[in-house]
């Protein structure tokens, strides 16, 4: 079947509404929890109107509630972005921001500072910095040849994320099954349980500026998209972009497993919706995925805290809610998505 | 602009794909590239727009050597049509032709209102400009090579490269692929290069020809002095009649290949 996005002044409009969409769903978001603050309450916590609020209430959402809608918004919208970037690069609707390896180089970094320093920020720390190295294995084995193609990469990325997959099992092994185990566990599942200000002071600024970067060249994917001797025909230095955009994206993915752990779903899903409403050109695409991504993660994270009296792994949620959806996708697109 | 080639070669690893090329094109000129698959067609013509670096030799175009070419430059000076274009998103024919704007536009930028006008007029170039809002990948063949060539014109090149531009496309379309080559080369004084597996199109409309051997050296000339029996003969290894008609003036000649191996031998040897 043939998709018909919007065209001209109302695809305008609906970006815009995107990029709005998320400030709009963190003030709800504020409201919704065990805890039910009125929307007035939340209000008047932000603008002093001389209307008395709660100590309690005013301390769930500044000290809780806020930094962790904060945090889903920010960790989504650097997913999907991160994630668009890469299947326009990729030149394939398939591939997901782990690509190559990202998401488990981060998370065995997180199992291992889980293990040895039993510090949650330790553990961020040390997932930013090997989500860093395992891409940078990745390229260095992927782009060792200067006439390697992407696939080359790919591959490489796929080796990548083997090695640390096998490295988060054996840091489990070896973890103390009464303690540590559940903790790694729980962290690897994905949660914003713990996001807190110091999360998002560490990883705020980079997903910025790593989703800034992104969005900058976003006109660029689309020429990338056509592939490398097209995009070098027109004068594209790619080799340049290619480093300029994984870097990017992996600083992102990075800082986002640093705080949420590892999300699936998100990336890959998200530049999806967008394409189905918005059209494949990567200018609109890439802020629409800031949007899209912002806004479903945090309904996601709101549904985690929400739905049980435990929280619900995100990762959980990501899968029940996004793979079906995908499935319906595919069946209506047929796999085709131009 | 001219595109002034001497003594080229070209191996990838050991295996030499062409040696001791040279030719060379004055503005508004059209060279047809012949020779058999594997001789090294495509090669040359990457090599023209820097996409590979030959073992030795010199291209010049205009008063410059392509080597000390920035990337940018070359992408603003030739515009290349490749001859495979996958489209994996389905970009519309206008977004596929402003991609051709690339080397215009600053690297954090986007095609502003000017793109815009250009990538239009290089699709009323091709006679296309209808299409605009369609999803390329719709497009039929002969479509699809049209955007492609209003893509490469949208660069506003003095350079035109074309690899294989008339093949998987019927005689229709083939003949608007080549009216739209020939009214650039005459109209807009474009230097056309194109690499074809028919030899008429050479005789056809082609100030220069180059037959090229696979792993050899080329001949280069007017077609009519360098494209005979023997020669081409020679490259392609098939007995060939050349034919010539004049049903209008100038006569036109046409290449009958001997198909069937039949009748080559008496042929020639008349």
């Amino acid at each position: 079947m043939q998709i018909r996005f919007l065209s001209g002044e109302r695809r305008g409009g609906t970006l815009w509404l995107l990029l709005c969409l998320p400030l709009l769903s963190l003030a709800v978001s504020l409201c919704i929890g065990r805890f039910a603050i009125s929307i007035q309450e939340v209000m008047a916590i932000f603008i002093p109107t001389g209307t008395d609020v709660e100590a309690v209430a005013k301390s769930v959402v500044l000290g809780i509630r806020l930094p962790r809608g904060i945090a889903a918004l920010l960790v989504g919208a650097g997913l999907a972005v991160s994630g668009a970037a890469f299947q326009g690069l990729f030149r394939n609707p398939l591939v997901g921001p782990s690509i190559l390896g990202v998401a488990q180089g981060a998370g065995f970094g997180a199992a291992l500072g889980l293990l040895i320093a039993d510090s949650y920020f330790v553990a961020n720390i040390l997932a930013f910095l090997f989500g860093i190295i395992a891409v940078s294995m990745a390229c260095f084995i992927g782009l060792k040849k200067s006439n390697s193609s992407l696939l080359m990469l790919v591959l490489a990325g796929i080796v990548i994320g083997a090695v640390f997959t096998a490295l988060i099992s054996l840091v489990k092994y070896t973890a103390d099954p009464e303690e540590k185990l559940p903790t790694i566990v729980y962290w690897l599942m994905g949660g914003l349980s713990s996001a807190g200000y110091r999360d998002l002071l560490f990883a705020g600024p980079i997903i910025c500026i790593g989703s800034a970067v992104l969005v900058a060249l976003r006109w660029r994917l689309n020429v990338l998209a056509l592939g490398e001797e097209a995009a070098r025909s027109f004068g594209e230095d790619t080799r340049l972009l290619r480093f300029a955009i994984i870097g990017a994206a992996t600083i992102v993915t990075s800082a986002c497993v640093a705080v949420a752990g590892i999300v699936g779903w998100v990336g890959l899903l998200v530049p999806h919706i967008g394409r189905m409403f918005l059209g494949p050109d990567h200018s609109v695409l890439l802020p629409a995925s800031l949007g899209i991504g912002a806004c479903y993660l945090l309904i996601i994270d709101v549904i985690a805290r929400t739905a049980t009296t435990a929280e619900i792994p995100l990762s959980i949620l990501t899968a029940l809610v996004g793979a079906p959806f995908f499935a319906w996708l595919l069946a209506r697109t047929g796999g085709k998505w131009s | 602009m001219t595109v002034c080639v001497t003594k080229l070669d070209f191996s990838f690893g050991q295996q030499c794909i062409f040696r001791d090329i040279s030719f060379s094109l004055k503005a508004g000129e059209i060279l047809s590239i012949i020779g058999p698959n594997g001789a090294g067609k495509s090669t040359l013509l990457r090599c023209l727009n820097g996409l590979l670096t030959p073992a030795a030799g010199d291209i010049r175009i205009g008063a410059h050597n392509i080597s000390t070419m920035s990337r940018q430059l070359l992408g603003k000076t030739i515009g290349y049509v490749p001859q495979h274009n996958e489209d994996t998103f389905g970009f519309t024919v206008l977004d596929m032709v402003l991609m051709g704007r690339a080397a215009h536009i600053g690297l954090f930028g986007e095609p502003g209102e000017q793109d815009r006008e250009v990538a239009l007029s290089a699709l009323s170039l091709v006679g296309l400009e209808s299409l605009r809002e369609r999803n390329f990948n719709e497009l039929s063949g002969g479509q699809a090579q049209l955007v492609i060539i209003a893509r490469a014109l949208a660069a506003e090149p003095d350079v035109l490269l074309l690899d294989e531009p008339t093949s998987h496309l019927d005689i229709f379309n083939q003949a608007q692929v080549l009216k739209v080559l020939k009214s650039l080369s005459c109209d807009r004084r474009l230097s056309v290069i194109m690499t074809t597996h028919n030899p008429d199109h050479a005789f056809l409309f082609s100030s220069k020809a180059l037959l090229m051997r696979p792993g050899g050296s080329a001949l280069f000339g007017h077609p009519d002095e360098v494209m005979n029996a023997e020669t081409i003969r020679d490259i392609y290894g098939i007995h060939v009649n050349i034919v010539s008609y004049s049903a209008q003036a100038p006569a036109l000649r046409t290449v009958v290949p001997d198909w069937l191996g039949m009748t080559g031998k008496q042929q020639i040897s008349k």
